[in-house]
């Protein structure tokens, strides 16, 4: 899924393939997907990490699709969604939260009032 | 006249059922239980898997689950290696196998449990192994677990941490 959201619509994209390192801060408009290792910030519209990606600093973003790893504070502010293989440690903000079982959070939580559901009703 | 004084005796039964349950031994709280036991099996996930619940006894499986209904409040201490459904309030220190907290229900306290599903409100501390929260529950405060799962829509604040 997240290749097809990548390849259709390239523009406001970041892809980070694995084995990838990436240090410094990042603004992505659109869709920041990653596979690979980043430290630093990273504010996106839509951040999706794969089961190898693993991000280490101060990660913002409307909708967060994990599946693997975010260290340090964490920011949804519309739908935080943790996979069964994500992991979530730090300080996480979020409007909406679901976590699968196996699924790994840890640390403070606060709720914060998003712009309403990303998509769906409660 | 025999038959007509049976079914008097019948009619009778059918009106007062409270006050004919008390000599019925064979038949033990039959309203209660029946209708709680289709949610308690979607509410223990623990009762199929049982395997690897952190040395805690595993619960008797023929202890009754005990219910503290809507509208009931208790304030104190439970001790049980059985099944607690809060549909009510509670306040207090709870040491349980499994507890789950309906829509309804309020729990506030300092709770040790292996398996715990909040469908309603939760404040406090919690140790358990398995945790469930719910897509209209709330839950704040310390919490400790093994495993978790948050369906969406649930709100959970305050401390997390995963015991390893």
């Amino acid at each position: 899924m997240e290749a097809v959201l990548a390849d259709s619509n390239q523009s406001g994209c970041l892809t980070v393939g694995e084995g990838v390192v990436l240090n410094g801060t990042f603004v992505v408009p659109d869709i920041a997907s990653v596979s690979g290792s980043i430290e630093g910030d990273i504010t996106a519209r839509e951040l999706i990490v794969a089961s190898s990606g693993v991000i280490k600093g101060k990660v913002t973003a409307e909708i967060i699709d994990l599946r693997g790893e975010i260290h340090d504070t964490l920011t949804a502010k519309k739908s935080l969604f943790i996979r069964s293989t994500g992991k979530a440690l730090g300080s996480v903000q979020y409007a909406e939260i679901e976590i699968e079982k196996g699924g790994d959070l840890q640390g403070s939580l606060q709720k914060i009032d998003g712009d309403g559901p990303a998509s769906g009703t409660y | 006249m025999f038959i007509n004084k049976k079914r008097n005796d019948e009619r009778e039964k059918m009106a007062t059922p409270t006050e004919n349950s008390q000599p019925l031994v064979a038949e033990p709280e039959p309203a209660a239980p029946d209708m709680s036991m289709p949610d308690m099996d979607q509410g223990y996930p623990a009762n199929g898997n049982g395997n690897g619940n952190g040395g805690m006894k595993p619960a008797v499986n023929n202890l009754k689950p005990s219910i503290i209904s809507e509208g009931f409040e208790f304030i104190g201490e439970i001790r049980s290696n059985g099944y607690l459904t809060i549909d009510g309030t509670v306040r207090g220190t709870l040491s349980l196998h499994s507890i789950q907290i309906g829509v309804t229900g309020v729990l506030d306290g300092n709770v040790t449990c292996d398996t715990m599903n909040v469908k309603g409100n939760f404040a406090g501390s919690l140790d358990c192994r398995d945790l469930t929260i719910g897509s209209r529950a709330v839950t704040d405060g310390k919490v400790s677990f093994k495993s978790i799962t948050i369906q969406r829509g649930g709100v959970v604040k305050g401390e997390l941490k995963k015991k390893p």
